[in-house]
């Protein structure tokens, strides 16, 4: 049981938080109450839980520091086993029911961390500690320093398992992309919606209207945050407007399109979309994103306790919490009085206000100490500030201190092209400069805009100058009757002479004397600083720590703020999952999957697939009583040559290509002659680039005068046909070439054996002859079978028997592998698969995609005399180049092992028997390797250098890999008639 | 082995089958349904004879002109769609399947024009899948970077663009009996199953 | 990144693949005297320009048009979008072929009257 759970201490009244909705959640093991609306940190703060975390490399005792996207301490782990999610924000974590939340980067209880030792240690632990210190001795580096360092260092941890979660991505399109929801958005989205513009509203917030939810500020006589729900809800109820609510538009990219992350269903998801990628293409963009706070550095800064003013009164009005019950502020600029008077009129109590600014006319409120010209040297409090200590000595009380060191325009995307933000001196910031990206315009606080009437303006302003500038009439709106506040600062950035750390970038410990440190070793550039230091590297990318940063570092070096310049702002603004990246590409929907024509005949025979880029293909057939790989292959192969075997092959490329130039055109792009092509033949052709290498070999078929079609390997189909696009849009745009994928378009079979013809006779239509005499060796036509289906028939062979190739439309795929199975039975056809049709053409010494591997050349296959020197062809010119004609060149070559017994691995390297196994004496390798049923032994074909004269030669091939070492015999590469009897029949 | 004796010689008829097996899914909102096999063609004048193709066009098609972002369609005994598929190229997709569809499209454009036309049959090669309801759009901004919303696809329109790694033509429908819209989306035969997943796998099909 | 076409309108470049420097249209003459290193250079050596850049894309996924992108390489703005075809036809003289001949004959008719203009993208 637990008090805590039924208390909320620092609820006060008012807010935006729905009190009929109590939701319950655990902490570190507790249960506590929140209600719908409440972030888990302003949940956590109602319940009077100030310790949230351990700083990252001191183990220092941390609270929540802002209320926003900003926070650099109060990272949490949310959920549990495969769902957890580490480095969770609390301040941006939408309070859900049943929420489990634990806190990080602790060894033992967040209350007493073991590893805070290290900071006892922080002297020794400043910037680049390890590049100075655990060098010796050298060895425990390795083994002791360096896992202790790492096991010490990451915030967070994965849980290890596989992501649970669904995440989607999407495309967006618009003419206004409104990046966030505060006044200065609402307005422009507003008038350009009114105006007829097609507009995305995007807020990273879960509850829109930006600081409008925040203030106690009047807009039409009515709260800002009642201002803020209304307008939202006429820009809702128009359908050319498209909001998106905890949506973070993290990068602004090239040519109008922007990244976007919507958590849609965060730590809820259930099996639903977590979060969606949005890709967002806008004509224009309105940067509204308004500006983030920053705090001051002193002694000891970072206890739980001490907040950004700005978040404080966040807390108490939008979310009806008060951090603390004496609260102090500490300021350098009007702002953080606005806090104090808000806490105020709330009943919270203010013990002090302490303003860096010696004059001022600002009244405190009644009971709180005021001092002016002072700063804050100190404080107490280690798990919790308990008082703070002031410059002329004055010990305060405080259990929050409220910290405002002025307001930073959020110029991150307007910065993602490099343009550098110019800094301002009458608000202390930066704001964005004047190269922006194309399209984009910045209104409200982002530009420097600091106070709400003018904010609302703004809006107006901006919107209405994107409409024009699109061509479109904008809508004159009112501007709301607000009243602008008082905004001013001097700066103050640190106090000097901290004796203790002073911290700037909280999240990596960074302080003061790190940044002195930095300058101090020559690390002066603020680039530098930021990498030598590590200060703006975390995951919040020092949205807090970059600029007061820079501004200690300008007054070290005795630079301006404007010369000493930002950082570079990169993409995401915010953290992104890789896995919003992956969307559904994930898995088996990484690629999509091509099916041959006839798949579902090949799942129903029990085959055995294997993926050929995006292709599924059988591999092989396993009959009945087949255990091993190698029993199904060795059969379909002897089946082939035996008799007859039938072998999906319709996942060659092939391309349609009609005109009356397709001669000239097929000359200049084979290296082998092709304008005089007979109709009805068909022929070989070799495709070379433009720098002499194969890219690809296949068959071009002349169906007709002006109608030819051409085969490529399935590896090379998408490559072959985009270069034949090149060659003649680009390289011979006169030619009368029209070309078109027909790949899908044909189912295609090849029937090989002894008994091909047989089978294929019975298919086919009475009056068709493919007798040898009518229909020989590389000739091609259309062909009735089944009773008037129209195919095409190319007698080609792969796997050197008598062959052919049938291609019907893709439709009858399954039909006609069936067809033939069954006209075949007489024979005991045999389907086989692509292992088979492997060791078919391995056995017949053809080249292929092991051959073919982009290094290689048209000598070094022995087919160098296809290449003629006749003819302009691609790649003819740099196939002549001195290195590519040596003497003394790889060879294709035919090897066998001397002893049957072995297997020979692919991959394996040539070497003389007797010769040291190193780089310079490697003579070749092996390309492709196959058990040759026919010759009872492993064959294979590789290239070696001078291969073609030296048949009979003993060689080793050596596989380093797989520690084999083999003496291998040398022959033709033709293992199996080699005079091609076989073909003519 | 001797050939086959008479009584051995048997008639094989071959069977047709469609891409997705007559695919339907019809969830609230949206309906998928595909609508191949269609008698595809594609036609690409030859060079030289550009002028007399659009004359031939222009007689079919009501006077359009051949666009490189509209289809057009002939209503009646020949009914089909011409779509434009790449640089002077396009789909002619009959509405009725027909048994020789190069020679149907051959009449179309008369024997003299179809001499210098280059034609091969696509009706295979696609898959051709009807998205329609008021919840398309949901499904189409998940997986098409091409804005499909109304202003920017009106009725006619047709692209080729890229869905989920896959090169697909969208052609926009007439809006459906109820005034909704409708979307064919056309894809490559081998890769049916995944396109389907893809659209399946989006809104409002697959609850988010 | 964007790639406006000059027939389709704006695309996303995942429509595309790049293949390299639109040089490589002009491909040498392969019985000129230096044809060596005339390849030589037509096909390795390259400029490497901060700035302007003339480069081919091929709409794989779209109408499958090879496209002359000009494009900064320091901004990535996209200068000019042009058909290869267009720009290749336009340096070439007329080469033997019969379907050329009537090509070039064919491309000084005018359109057939009643046509409307065809589209022009937004």
């Amino acid at each position: 049981m637990n008090a805590a759970s039924l208390s909320q201490k620092n609820r006060i009244a008012g807010g935006l938080i729905d009190r009929g909705k109590p939701l319950s959640f655990r902490f570190d093991g507790q249960h506590y109450t929140g209600f719908s609306g409440d972030t888990l940190a302003s949940a956590l703060l109602a319940n009077n839980v100030r310790l949230v975390g351990r700083s990252f490399k001191y183990h220092r005792p941390r609270g929540i520091l802002t209320a926003g996207s900003e926070e650099p301490n109060a990272l949490v782990t949310i959920g549990s086993g495969a769902s957890e999610d580490p480095n969770c924000r609390a301040t941006t974590t939408e309070l859900l029911d049943g929420l489990k939340a634990k806190s990080q980067t602790k060894v033992g209880f967040l209350s007493f961390d073991l590893m805070a030792i290290n900071d006892l240690l922080s002297p020794i632990l400043g910037a680049g500690f390890y590049y100075k210190t655990f060098m010796w001795p050298v060895a425990f580096w390795e083994k002791l320093y360096e896992p202790l360092i790492r096991k010490a260092a990451g915030l967070g941890s994965l849980s290890g398992k596989a992501d649970p979660d669904r995440y989607d991505k999407g495309y967006l399109h618009c003419d206004l992309l409104v990046i966030g929801s505060g006044p200065s958005g609402l307005m422009a989205a507003l008038t350009a919606a009114r105006s007829g513009l097609r507009v995305i509203l995007a807020d990273e917030d879960f509850c829109l209207g930006g600081r409008l939810n925040a203030e106690t500020l009047e807009i039409d006589g009515k709260s800002s945050a009642m201002f803020a729900a209304e307008t939202l809800g006429v820009l809702g109820s128009m359908d050319n407007v498209r909001i998106l609510p905890r949506t973070t538009v993290f990068g602004a990219f090239d040519h109008g399109c922007y990244g976007a992350l919507e958590r849609v269903n965060e730590h809820e998801a259930n099996g639903g979309i977590r979060q969606i990628f949005w890709h967002v293409r806008s004509q224009r963009c309105i940067v509204a994103g308004g500006a983030t706070e920053r705090p001051i550095a002193f002694s000891n800064n970072d206890r739980p306790g001490i907040m950004l003013a700005g978040a404080v009164r966040t807390y108490v009005n939008r979310f009806g919490t008060s951090p603390g019950k004496r609260v102090a502020i500490f300021t350098n600029n009007d702002d953080g009085w606005t806090t104090a008077k808000d806490l105020h009129a709330a009943g919270v109590e203010i013990t002090a206000i302490i303003d860096t600014r010696p004059d001022g006319q600002k009244t405190p409120p009644a009971g709180a100490l005021c001092v002016r010209g002072g700063h804050v040297v100190n404080s107490k409090g280690r798990l919790g500030l308990s008082s703070i200590l002031i410059d002329n000595g004055t010990r305060i009380p405080a259990d929050c201190l409220a910290v405002s060191g002025g307001w930073s325009p959020n110029v991150h995307l307007t910065c993602h092209h490099q343009s550098k933000p110019i800094w301002n001196d009458e608000i202390a910031a930066f704001v964005p400069g004047r190269a922006l990206p194309d399209g984009m315009i910045v209104a409200g606080a982002a530009s420097g805009t600091m106070t709400l009437a003018s904010c609302l303006k703004d809006g107006i302003v901006t919107g209405q100058r994107v409409v024009r500038d699109l061509g479109g009439k904008p809508v004159k709106i009112k501007a709301p009757r607000a009243s602008d506040e008082n905004f001013a600062i001097q700066p103050f950035w640190h106090v000097k002479d901290s004796i203790n750390n002073a911290f700037v970038d909280f999240q990596n410990d960074v302080g003061v004397k790190d940044i002195k440190l930095s300058h101090c070793e020559g690390f002066r550039s603020v680039e530098h600083l930021k990498r030598y230091s590590t200060l703006g590297m975390a995951t919040d990318q020092g949205k807090i720590a970059n600029i007061p940063g820079l501004a200690i570092l300008a007054d070290i070096s005795g630079k301006t703020i404007a010369e000493t310049g930002t950082t570079i702002f990169r993409p995401p603004y915010t953290p992104v999952p890789i896995a919003a990246f992956a969307g559904r590409s994930r898995g088996k929907e990484f690629r999509p999957t091509r099916l041959t024509p006839s798949h579902q005949w090949a799942v129903s025979e029990g085959a055995k697939f294997v993926e050929t880029g995006i292709w599924l293909r059988a591999q092989w057939y396993p009959a009945p009583g087949e255990t091993e790989w190698r029993q199904s292959v060795d059969r379909e192969v002897t089946a082939v040559r035996k008799s007859v075997g039938v072998c999906d092959v319709s996942t060659l490329g092939k391309i349609d290509i009609q005109g009356r130039d397709v001669g000239t055109f097929l000359n200049r792009v084979y290296a082998n002659g092709f304008t005089k092509l007979p109709v009805g033949k068909t022929r070989y052709g070799l495709m070379l680039r433009e720098d002499g290498m194969v890219m690809d070999d296949g068959t071009t078929a002349r169906l007709d005068k002006t109608h030819y079609l051409m085969t490529t390997t399935t590896a090379n189909a998408v490559a072959v046909f985009r270069h034949l696009e090149f060659c003649h849009q680009c390289l011979w745009p006169d030619l009368d070439v029209h070309l078109i994928s027909v790949t899908e378009q044909y189912a295609q079979f090849a029937i090989a054996g002894p008994n091909s013809r047989r089978l294929l006779e019975k298919l086919i239509d009475p009056k068709e002859d493919i007798s040898n005499d009518t229909f020989p060796f590389m000739a091609c036509g259309t062909i009735l079978i089944c009773g008037g289906v129209e195919a095409r028939l190319f007698r080609i062979s792969f796997s050197g028997e008598l062959a052919f190739e049938i291609a019907v439309p893709a439709r009858y795929g399954n039909s006609m592998m069936r067809a033939l199975m069954e006209a075949g039975e007489e024979f005991d056809v045999t389907a086989y698969g692509t292992e088979a049709l492997g060791v078919l053409r391995i056995e017949k010494g053809h080249v292929a995609g092991n051959e073919l591997n982009g290094q290689t050349t048209a000598r070094q296959m022995g087919l160098g005399r296809m290449v003629s020197q006749k003819k302009d062809s691609i790649g003819l010119v740099l196939s002549r180049r001195e290195q590519m004609v040596r003497d003394d060149d790889y060879e294709l070559v035919g090897l066998k092992p001397l002893d049957p017994k072995v297997s020979l691995t692919a991959g394996a390297h040539f070497i003389a028997v007797g010769a040291a196994t190193t780089a310079e004496n490697d003579e070749g390798w092996v390309t492709s390797v196959a058990y040759s049923p026919h010759l009872k032994t492993s064959i294979g074909l590789g290239y070696i250098r001078r291969g073609s004269r030296r048949h009979g030669d003993i060689v080793r091939a050596i596989d380093l890999l797989g520690d084999q070492d083999i003496k291998v015999k040398l022959t033709s590469q033709h293992f199996y008639d080699a005079e091609g009897t076989r073909l003519h029949g | 082995m001797a050939s086959p004796s008479p009584k051995q010689k048997l008639n094989f008829t071959l069977t047709a089958s469609s891409p997705l097996g007559r695919h339907r899914t019809i969830v609230d909102g949206a309906s998928l349904i595909e609508v191949s096999p269609r008698s595809v063609v594609s036609v690409s004048p030859f060079n030289g004879h550009e002028a007399e193709f659009n004359t031939a066009i222009d007689n079919l098609f009501d006077g359009a002109y051949p666009s490189a972002t509209k289809a057009f369609e002939l209503t009646g005994e020949n009914a089909c769609i011409l779509l434009p598929s790449s640089y002077s190229q396009w789909f002619l997709c009959f509405d009725d399947e027909v048994p020789d569809p190069v020679a149907a499209a051959s009449d179309l454009f008369g024997k003299k024009t179809s001499k210098h036309v280059a034609m091969t049959d696509q009706s295979d090669a696609w898959v051709i899948l009807a998205l329609t309801g008021p919840l398309v759009y949901r499904t189409l901004e998940r997986i098409c970077p091409i804005d499909c919303s109304s202003p920017a696809m009106p009725i006619g329109t047709t692209a080729r663009t890229i869905i989920e790694h896959l090169g697909t033509i969208i052609l926009r429908r007439p809006n459906d009996d109820n005034g909704n819209p409708c979307f064919w989306l056309m894809a490559a035969r081998s890769s049916a199953a995944s396109f389907l997943h893809v659209v399946t796998a989006s809104p409002p099909f697959t609850l988010q | 990144m964007i790639i406006n076409h000059p027939h389709l309108g704006p695309r996303d470049a995942a429509e595309f693949t790049i293949l390299g420097d639109a040089d490589l249209l002009k491909r040498p003459d392969w019985q000129a005297g230096n044809a060596d290193y005339a390849f030589y250079h037509y096909l390795y050596l390259r400029d490497n320009p901060a700035g302007l850049h003339r480069e081919l894309w091929f709409h794989e996924c779209g109408d499958r048009s090879w496209l002359i992108v000009t494009r900064d390489t320091v901004t990535h703005a996209v200068l000019d979008v042009a058909l290869a075809r267009d720009v290749a036809l336009s340096s070439k003289k007329p080469k033997v072929g019969k379907g050329a001949r009537a090509a070039k004959k064919a491309r000084t008719k005018k359109p057939a009257k009643g046509c409307i203009a065809e589209d022009s993208p937004k």
